[in-house]
């Protein structure tokens, strides 16, 4: 079937050709999953989903135990003024309704990048899948992890085509990740995480990991915390302490660990930088990014902005469902709220009644 | 276009870009379950409230100001552009359609499941039983022509009212015009003279359609009383109201007056002689006297009855369709007032006793001739007699709320300030709410039509032009002048004084 391609939408105007291969940002096989998934809609009903995102489910907290009788003094950071790229990478998505026997769910991704004080970006999406059971074994998705959830997977997939994109797209920049330099997992597999840092040196990049949250805790505190008093731009190295928790297979760490504030009384967060990038030390790639990128609350503009363009609206999940309503005949059904239609007015904690 | 919800009389309709209706058109709603169908008409398009609308347009703002681009592979966007120009489209009941006939009452609550919204076609709410003496007046937004009956306007009391240039007077030549046409008498009480050349064309060529159909009377030119040919209660009204004459001095002028007549001496010059050795409190003799020199001064009176006008004559004239155009341009305040007094006086005693078809009366600006007092005599005696008037004005606020209360047309052009909006609402025909939203919208030369004339429809019409002379057109000074224009850019980059 021809689909209705991206080079039919998208203005080709400078941006575009700043990126080496615009039109293949999402694959081909991404885009094919995605068509044949809706075709299973057809007249099935859907209840809205929220616009909350759907987060990978918390995983228990990683307690590193260490003899780390005395306070590790922190490596102050000076803005480095040489001047780089600096690009942010963030993908968000989200469940738009429930069906009689599935999910469906919208991925978007967005790169932004700095160049000569200009933000620009390329937003890839929105990317629709109607989700059932089978779908993993439809879709041939299972290589060797059968078990792993197939929305972690696309999401992944989805995410690293991204990446990998701006990897291949830019020279001698510094590429920001939302997340860890950690893979292995069974939706996250090391192969593609390798690839994309190969292909990143390769371009001279410098790639650097940015985690919102951590789950380590080292002698019982969270590693956010142990900067949590420096009011300047600084980092720990945390990798010596962190790394023996990782054996080499299955999961690994990929990329040096540290905690870092990327700006005068911002917060804390757990950076990873890529242990063989063309800038070898953390010093001068955190260096060159704070010298080259804005840092409201210690957090890199580009990836802020990669997230805020990302970032489904519910508005956008109602045009979602209208689009699919009216391509692929989609109907609404009325939530049933079983709770509701048991006990009525009592059915739920402390609602009002009206 | 879905029905999203209901309050009183009001709907409000979701519309989708390719559906959006303006305010003024009228909407069906036909409900197919029941048989029924409602007619709305709309008055105002907001945008629809989306949920997560406000982070959206955050985030377009953010991105406007980057370059960037969208890769779309599902073209799902074009879905988000039609919701964020979804619109929510607030509409009035305006009535019922039974067995396919408008009713401009009635209303039921039409089911959100079952029911079709169609835009109406005007043709189908006017004058289902056929229109016996069409008068065009424009074109409706979307469908054309727009005639109404003259016979809507026959027995009525009608206003034209709208800021200052919007077309008011424009209109009233297009009503006075059609009904010319069709037969009726009119009086124009003209106060900038620019219905003295009704009959000629733009470039004052004379329109065989209304030859000698237009009568311009010019006060102390064409258009001379004689007091013995008036009467005494034109007169009287004319001291009492305009000149402002004592009650006790009025009883005296009225001896005054019979004694005149025994002697046959009834002319200003008479009057004056007599009242002049008249035995009566010196204020009275002085009040008096001092009215008859105003009147001997205005230059509308004569005392030679061949220089006078004939007025029932001057009625007779138009009687098979005229217009009777008094020109009070370039009169004084007080002459403005006694010519009025002395013609609707006259023109009151003609209709009581019939000698006179019923007339039209149309009073531009009367608030500047016409007495407090009047006001109600014309829409109430004076309408059961004959006279049926039209109000023009430009500031609703001269015209008595109880003349908005009884009105039954009214043709409501542009208006913005609060207060006249305010003054205009008051119309007993249609709803507040909707005459200040739809008339505040409205482009110039675009009315709305109220009342009879549009069977109770109100009904937005975009003013026909006209080639007439456009006496009223108003002169310029820098107009008749050359000039070369400046760029405003060249003036801003200019030093200054320079020009």
């Amino acid at each position: 079937m021809n689909i209705h391609r991206t080079q039919e939408i998208i203005s080709r105007r400078e941006i575009s050709s700043l990126l080496l291969q615009p039109e293949g940002i999402i694959p081909d096989s991404l885009i094919d999953l995605s068509i044949k998934s809706l075709r299973s809609i057809n007249g099935v009903k859907v209840r809205r989903g929220s616009i909350e995102p759907e987060e990978t489910p918390p995983q228990g907290m990683l307690r590193i135990h260490t003899r780390m009788g005395r306070r590790v003094n922190p490596t102050i950071l000076k803005p480095i003024g040489e001047s780089k790229c600096i690009v942010g990478v963030d993908v968000s998505n989200v469940k738009t309704g429930e069906t009689e026997n599935g999910a469906i769910y919208a991925f978007r991704g967005s790169i932004v990048w700095k160049e000569d004080k200009e933000y620009k970006f390329i937003r890839c999406g929105p990317l629709i899948f109607h989700l059932q059971e089978n779908s993993i074994v439809e879709f041939n998705l299972q290589g060797g992890h059968g078990s792993t959830p197939i929305l972690s997977k696309l999401r992944n997939m989805f995410e690293r085509s991204l990446q990998l994109n701006a990897a291949r797209s830019f020279r001698d920049a510094i590429i920001l990740l939302d997340g860890s330099l950690t893979a292995g997992t069974p939706d996250n597999p090391t192969r593609l995480l390798l690839e994309l840092l190969e292909t990143s040196r390769e371009n001279a990049n410098t790639i650097i990991a940015i985690s919102k949250s951590t789950k380590l805790i080292v002698n019982g505190v969270n590693i956010a915390s142990l900067i949590k008093d420096e009011r300047k731009p600084c980092f720990i190295s945390v990798d010596h302490y962190v790394k023996p928790l990782f054996p080499e297979h299955p999961v690994q760490l990929m990329g040096e660990v540290l905690v870092a504030k990327l700006a005068e009384g911002g917060l804390p967060f757990r950076i990873d930088v890529d242990r063989s990038a063309p800038i070898p030390d953390p010093e001068t790639s955190l260096g060159i990014l704070i010298g080259n990128e804005l840092l409201g609350d210690g957090y890199p503009e580009t990836l802020r902005l990669a997230h805020i363009l990302s970032r489904f609206t519910e508005s956008e999940i109602i045009a979602i469902n209208s689009f699919l309503t009216g391509k692929y005949g989609l109907k609404t059904a009325l939530r049933f709220d079983l709770r509701k239609a048991l006990f009525g007015p009592f059915g739920s904690g402390g609602e009002l009644i009206k | 276009m879905k029905i999203l919800q209901k309050e009183g009389d009001e709907y409000h309709l979701l519309t989708f870009p390719c559906e959006e209706p303006n305010p003024g058109d009228y909407l069906i709603i036909e409900d197919n379950r029941v048989k029924k169908s409602l007619i709305l008409q709309v008055l105002e398009v907001k945008y629809a409230n989306i949920p997560g609308i406000l982070e959206e347009i955050l985030r377009d703002g953010l991105s406007n100001r980057l370059e960037g681009d969208e890769l779309d592979p599902l073209n799902v966007n074009s879905q988000l552009l039609i919701l964020k120009d979804t619109k929510l489209t607030i509409c009035k009941v305006r009535g019922v359609m039974e067995g396919g006939k408008p009713r401009p009452f009635g209303s039921f609550v039409p089911s959100r499941n079952y029911s079709e919204i169609n835009p109406l076609a005007v043709e189908r709410l006017l004058y289902e039983g056929g229109v016996n003496r069409p008068i065009e007046i424009g074109e409706t937004l979307k469908e054309g022509k727009m005639f109404i009956d003259a016979e809507s306007l026959d027995g009525r009391l009608n206003i034209i009212t709208g800021r200052k240039g919007t077309g008011k007077s424009h209109l009233s030549k297009i009503l006075i015009l059609g009904l010319i046409e069709h037969g009726a008498p009119c009086l124009v009480l003209d106060i900038n003279g620019e219905y003295v050349n009704l009959s000629a064309t733009r470039i004052g060529e004379p329109q065989r359609r209304y030859m000698n159909k237009v009568v311009p009377l010019t006060p102390g030119r064409n258009l001379k009383f004689n007091v013995e040919n008036i009467g005494l209660p034109p007169i009287l009204n004319m001291l009492i109201y305009a000149l402002d004459l004592p009650w006790n001095s009025t009883r005296a002028f009225i001896r005054v007056w019979r004694e005149s007549a025994r002697n046959g001496k009834l002319t200003l010059e008479g009057l004056n002689e007599i009242m002049a050795r008249w035995k009566c409190h010196e204020s009275i003799r002085e009040a008096i006297q001092s009215r008859i020199y105003t009147m001997m001064d205005s230059g509308i009176f004569t005392d030679d009855p061949s220089d006078a006008v004939d007025i029932p004559g001057l009625f007779r004239s138009i009687r098979d369709g005229g217009a009777m155009v008094i020109n009070l341009k370039d009169q004084s305040a007080v002459t403005r007032r006694m010519l009025v007094e002395l013609l609707l006086g006259k023109l009151k005693e003609l209709l009581s006793r019939e000698a006179i078809s019923p007339m039209f009366l149309f009073a531009e600006e009367a608030h500047l001739y016409l007495r407090d007092t009047y006001w109600d005599d014309i829409v109430t005696r004076m309408r059961h007699l004959g006279l049926f008037t039209t109000f023009i004005t430009n500031q609703p606020s001269s015209i008595q709320e109880t003349i908005y209360r009884q009105v039954d047309n009214i043709f409501l052009f542009n208006f913005l300030n609060d207060r006249d909006l305010e003054a205009i609402s008051k119309v007993a025909k249609i709803d507040a709410e909707s005459v200040k939203l739809i008339v505040k919208e409205l482009p110039p030369r675009h009315c709305l039509i109220i009342g009879d004339a549009v069977q109770n429809f109100p009904l937005i019409v975009k003013v026909r032009s006209l080639d007439v002379d456009a006496m009223g057109e108003t002169r310029y000074f820098f107009k008749t002048r050359k000039s070369n224009a400046i760029p405003y850019q060249k003036l801003l980059t200019s030093s200054p004084h320079q020009h």
